[in-house]
């Protein structure tokens, strides 16, 4: 069983599966960092993966339908950052029956669209590109290069993001919102505006998540398609201490006991197989047990924040 | 002085009377809303809503069906509640309440209280509620001792717990007569009593208004309850009154646990009559849409949970009249939920603001 | 001597908060380069008009003209464009990012900038020898002094170019001698042509300050003059408004027999929120019917000594006795046991829950409410609370209002009747009058004296020195979390004490 072919296959399978934790967890950094919690990152995966198939089915172009999925994600979270921030209702709430209200809709407009023909429609998944070169190394080549490109694009996002975030002005700025946002605001920044933006950028990369489920894992489109993710994401964004690159790393973890248990599973290993689909659960939470404790993470995740003065 | 008495009445019954307007209007406008979706399906709205709004209440059957959905709901409410006043939010109410299911099935199952007739369901009751009260319990020490919020735990919880069910139910716990992936049935004589012929509805729902009464007083006439609430408002006057914060966000998530897996129980020996996946799917959110719309209030619990499950019901209904998918009922659901957080912060705007000491 | 024309001037300055009025027809003329102080009470309407100026409010009439020519403030963006900065009472710095970090923030760079530390904190460091700052640029200043913090604000507005600085009482939390560091700053900066204005409540600085003073009462403008025309006494009775004397209460002398020690601290060192340590070894007692005052700048260790005799937080090390008992555990709960009730000075966030009605706000911190069957009596609970609220004279609409929605006074009120009602051994009194009017302030005062009338110890932490002398038996000075001093208000005076609060000991 450990041989090469099989650990090869193993890895290439998690690099992948790592894609769709990864996307929602470099928002959430994003956002958490800027001082709100996006808890409905599994519905705008939903929406994002619903939106690219019907974009698909109408255009038969794969781009535009992983883009709208995007969008589709970050408009839709517009009502967390609205209900969220604007209103300063308890965001854990708002993102929560956010996502009751996606799953509705992604679920019921499915049965609306495809119900009655008893057809689930199935998409063309997107291929790997190989990049010259690299991708001939041995043994890491063909793992790491020859992936497709949402793939890639997770990885460059998880860096760029980081890079953005610590080592230009607007990535201080929005830090600043997630430590004192007060002193944030005496400085001109406008605290609301930035958290939206946020929000809704935590959206668009829940929506790719989604996305690259629909478009580079399952082929199409079916309830539930996200199966805990969003909230994955959300113990990856806390253990990685809120830092997109090492989220890559939470991220992966999760992605390779995916991997690994579906290859088990095939192999007929007499562990039953939903004891394997617990482990990346128990695994947060024995994360977070070990390291939550001393967590200093942004100091006003989630707090009421009024706008001083008129 | 009696002006004042006037004044301060008036004001109260206004603060609560809006309120209560700003909830119906969320449920018109997410009714409006859904319409939309409804047409989407082509069929007519109004069709669509008499079927799933009148109807229910026309026949015993579905009458008796919404108190059979509502007995769950309120236990449910309960518990979220009570963690809520805590200021914990309980997403785990799906978890908590298979726990308590499973907890029921391994005692009741069990050649000693096999045929112990009501001993045999009080006992189950007890497994049901401790197994959820410990599955609540674990996110509450979480929280109390490691700061993890609970938000996250709570839901890393419900996973372990279905896939928990889901391989019991496959494999160990299987009925080992049948081929259906489920828990052997518990014995006939462990059957609730039903309310009345032709329906669902049980004399748990005695159980469930028990369960409201029990958190009214608790919570308003119990130095426990009143502790707790401190915790929920202030964590600095806690501490100012000596009071053990991380301990109370612990013990809210414990009866939070307690309340849905004590739930979970009387579906069991209400509704189900065995362990099966996906035996109360949605309770746990529903409940917790319950707790909310209720304000966290024992009749505002009663209430939501009889609306919410009257939806369900006749969201069934619907489907089988007009081929509308029940999922509107989510879709409903959330919608009514936001709307109504939206009022909520109407009200704030009109306050004035009060002059901070030594800001002026 | 040509007519210098001012650089910034408000006129007619209005601004309403609902029906409170806290800026009523302002006139204020900045000139450049001087020093205009604005003196008034707490809630005069000295931070609201400040906000104006820096664009955090809008006022509701009047103009505000720069040069001679009318702007409008919209925002602290605007603001800051028109070279107008404040530094205020609590600084808006990110305690995480350096001084060069929090530059950068406030800066005027464009959002895609790259982040150059080195750069900015050389610029920093050159500014900083320009006006004589002497600030640390590259740690983060949550590891600060707050002397250095404030520093680091100046600085920040240095940098951004600002003409007008805006001084929002600063030197409350500053130590000694970080004030005199502050004037030499005032100073330098006034030489290159910058102008400050500078609020306070505190009348000697401000006479050694300024050039100018502007006195605020209730919201309108009691009096401007130049420093060296004015005169102290008639600015003390501009700032309270009228010529009240405080009334005289009389000290009963206990015989010496009656001193009966209930709290005793051995050796007691406390940290802040911050992990820093702010009590170093502080040992003293509280007698039975004595108040002992303790008179401390802030920031030198009197509130983590207050939450620690009250046991609301824990010690780092040393001992507290209360009756001759060691109390080893360290819940709040145990000190609450032996009786020891805690006035606090934050009354709406701690001392009451805002949200609830005024009755269960009474059994808050309450050893044994009243109980009928296992459950809470809330009869009695009403009952106790409507004759606390009678006796006590508490103005509210009745034991239902919401217990946030109570003046200051009314609720100071509630809080002593609640505490003294325990029958305390021993109470803390943390900054009992702070932010509350004149009648106010009297009627705790004399409840304060009452309280040590019926034998309970009081330790009483004030920032008020006539305070203190009025009603402490003996008093404590605090300098650094150690105790300097231990005096009878008889044998000093108020001058010796504000000195040794300064941490200059007797030769």
């Amino acid at each position: 069983m450990l041989n090469m072919t099989f650990i090869t296959a193993l890895l290439t399978a998690s690099i992948r599966m790592t894609v769709p934790i990864l996307y929602p967890a470099i928002g959430e950094a994003v956002a958490e960092r800027s001082g709100v919690m996006n808890i409905g990152l599994e519905g705008q995966m939903l929406i994002g993966a619903f939106v690219t198939l019907i974009t698909y089915n109408s255009t038969g172009n794969i781009a535009i339908g992983i883009i709208l999925g995007g969008l589709a994600g970050a408009i839709s979270s517009c009502i967390v950052a609205f209900v969220g921030v604007s209103r300063n209702q308890p965001q854990a709430v708002v993102g929560f029956m956010f996502n009751l209200f996606a799953a509705g809709v992604t679920s019921y407009l499915y049965r609306v669209l495809y119900g009655a023909s008893g057809v689930s429609p199935t998409v063309e998944m997107i291929n790997p590109i190989k990049i010259p070169l690299l991708s001939s190394v041995p043994i890491i080549g063909p793992i790491l290069f020859e992936q497709d490109i949402l793939t890639y694009l997770a990885f460059i996002l998880a860096f760029a993001v980081g890079f953005v975030m610590y080592k230009t002005k607007f990535g201080l700025q929005i830090r600043s919102l997630g430590e004192n946002p007060r002193a944030a605001q005496s400085c001109g920044i406008n605290v609301i505006r930035i958290r939206w933006g946020t929000i809704a950028f935590s959206g668009f990369m829940a929506g790719l998540g989604g996305a690259f489920l629909t478009v580079g894992i399952v082929g199409r489109f079916m309830e539930n398609i996200s199966a805990g993710r969003g909230f994955l994401a959300l113990a990856v964004c806390i253990l990685c201490h809120w830092n997109p690159v090492y989220s890559i790393i939470g991220a992966f973890g999760f992605g390779f006991v995916n991997a690994f248990q579906l290859r088990l599973q095939a192999l007929g290993v007499g562990i039953p197989y939903q004891l394997l689909l617990m482990l990346p659960y128990v695994a947060a939470l024995l994360g977070l047990a070990l390291l939550g404790r001393n967590m200093k993470g942004p100091k006003t995740v989630g707090a009421v924040y009024e706008k001083e003065g008129r | 002085m009696i002006k004042g008495i006037k004044s301060k009445v008036n004001e109260e019954l206004f603060a609560k009377l809006f309120k209560f307007s700003m909830i119906i209007l969320a449920v018109i406008v997410a009714l409006l809303i859904g319409s939309v979706f409804i047409l989407a399906m082509g069929v007519s709205p109004l069709e669509a809503y008499k079927q799933m709004l009148v109807q229910p209440f026309l026949s015993t059957q579905s009458i008796g069906e919404i108190i059979a959905k509502a007995t769950p709901l309120i236990i449910v409410g309960v518990g979220v509640a009570f963690a809520a006043n805590g200021a914990c939010n309980n997403l785990g109410g799906e978890g908590q309440l298979y726990m308590g299911a499973l907890g029921t099935i391994i005692i009741t199952t069990s050649d000693r209280v096999e045929n112990l007739g009501v001993v045999g369901i009080i006992l189950g009751m007890l497994a049901g509620t401790l197994f959820g009260a410990i599955w609540g319990g674990i996110a509450g020490y979480f929280k109390a001792y490691f700061r993890s919020s609970e938000l996250i735990t709570t839901l890393m919880l419900n996973y372990i717990a279905v896939y928990i069910i889901g391989w019991l139910v496959h494999g160990p716990l299987m009925d080992s007569g049948g081929i259906n992936p489920q828990s052997e049935k518990i014995a006939s004589n462990m059957h609730l009593a039903k309310l009345f012929t032709g329906s669902r509805a049980h004399i748990g729902i005695f159980i469930a208004l028990v369960c409201i009464v029990f958190y009214w007083i608790v919570l308003k006439k119990t130095r426990f309850g009143y502790n707790l609430r401190v915790v929920g408002i202030s964590t600095k006057a806690a501490m100012y009154a000596g009071i053990n914060t991380p301990s109370y966000y612990f013990k809210g998530m414990v009866i939070a646990g307690a309340f849905a897996g004590l739930a979970g129980s009387i579906e069991v020996f209400g509704v189900q009559f065995k362990l099966i996946e996906n035996m109360v799917s949605g309770i746990g959110i529903t409940g917790m849409v319950v707790a909310l719309l209720g304000l966290l209030h024992p009749m505002g619990i009663l209430v939501a949970a009889i609306l919410m499950s009257s939806l369900t019901t006749g969201a069934e209904i619907m489907q089988a009249a007009s081929g509308v998918p029940t999922t509107l009922v989510s879709i409903l659901q959330g919608l009514i939920v936001l709307f109504v957080l939206c009022s909520f912060s109407i009200k704030r705007k009109k306050k004035v603001k009060v002059i901070r000491e030594g800001g002026v | 001597m040509p007519e210098l024309k001012p650089m910034l001037e408000l006129k007619g300055i209005c601004k309403s908060f609902g029906n409170f009025k806290a800026n009523d027809q302002i006139d204020l003329k900045i000139y450049p380069g001087e020093v205009h102080a604005v003196l008034g009470e707490n809630g005069a309407g000295k931070s609201t008009l400040m906000n104006i100026i820096y664009g955090m409010y809008q006022q509701d009439e009047g103009s505000i003209e720069k040069d001679g020519k009318t702007i409008y403030i919209k925002s602290p963006r605007d603001a800051m464009k028109y070279g107008i900065g404040m530094v205020h009472q609590h600084y808006m710095l990110v305690n995480v990012y350096s001084a060069a970090e929090n530059v950068f923030l406030m800066g005027n760079d464009p959002w895609w900038k790259l982040k150059n530390d080195n750069e900015i904190e050389s610029t920093l460091d050159e500014l900083g020898k320009k006006y004589g700052l002497e600030v640390d640029v590259h740690s983060p200043i949550g590891k600060l002094s707050i002397g250095m913090q404030q520093r680091i604000e100046i600085l920040k507005l240095l940098y951004i170019g600002a003409d007008l600085l805006i001084l929002d009482e600063p030197t409350a939390v500053l130590l000694p001698q970080e004030c005199n560091m502050l004037f030499d700053t005032i100073e330098v900066l006034v030489k290159h042509g910058k102008s400050i204005i500078f609020i306070s409540h505190k009348l000697d600085e401000v006479m050694h300050i300024s050039q100018r003073i502007t006195v605020l009462s209730k919201g309108k403008v009691e009096g401007e003059m130049m420093t060296k025309n004015a005169d102290k006494s008639k600015i003390i009775k501009m700032m309270v408004g009228s010529d009240m004397e405080a009334p005289i209460l009389e000290k009963k002398q206990f015989p010496d027999e009656k001193k009966e020690e209930v709290v005793r601290l051995k050796d007691v060192k406390a940290k802040d929120e911050r992990g820093v340590s702010t009590l170093n070894g502080v040992s003293f007692s509280i007698n039975k019917g004595e108040i002992v005052g303790i008179a401390s700048m802030e920031g030198n260790g009197q509130a983590e000594l207050a939450e620690v005799i009250t046991g609301v937080r824990k010690v780092e090390s040393g001992k507290i006795y209360i009756r001759g008992t060691e109390i080893s555990t360290i819940t709040a709960k145990d000190f609450i046991d032996n009786d020891i009730a805690y006035v606090p000075s934050d009354r709406n966030e701690v001392g009451t829950v805002k949200d609830f009605p005024i009755y269960e706000n009474w059994i808050l911190r309450s050893k044994e409410p009243p109980k009928k069957h296992k459950l809470l009596d809330y009869l009695k609970i009403k009952e106790q609370t409507k004759k606390a609220i009678d006796d006590y004279d508490v103005r509210t609409t009745g034991i239902n209002a919401r217990t946030g929605n109570l003046s200051g006074g009314n609720l100071q009120k509630l809080i002593l009747a609640r505490e003294l009602n325990k029958m305390p051994q021993a109470i803390v009194c943390s900054y009992p009058t702070r932010g509350l009017d004149i009648k106010a302030s009297w009627f705790i005062r004399a409840k304060v004296m009452e309280m040590r009338d019926m034998g309970i110890g009081v330790l009483l932490i004030s920032g008020d020195m006539e305070e203190l002398f009025a009603l402490a038996d003996r008093l404590i000075v605090l300098y650094r979390g150690e105790v300097v001093a231990e005096v009878l208000p008889q044998d000093v005076t108020v001058y010796d004490v504000g000195r040794m609060m300064m941490g200059v000991r007797e030769s």
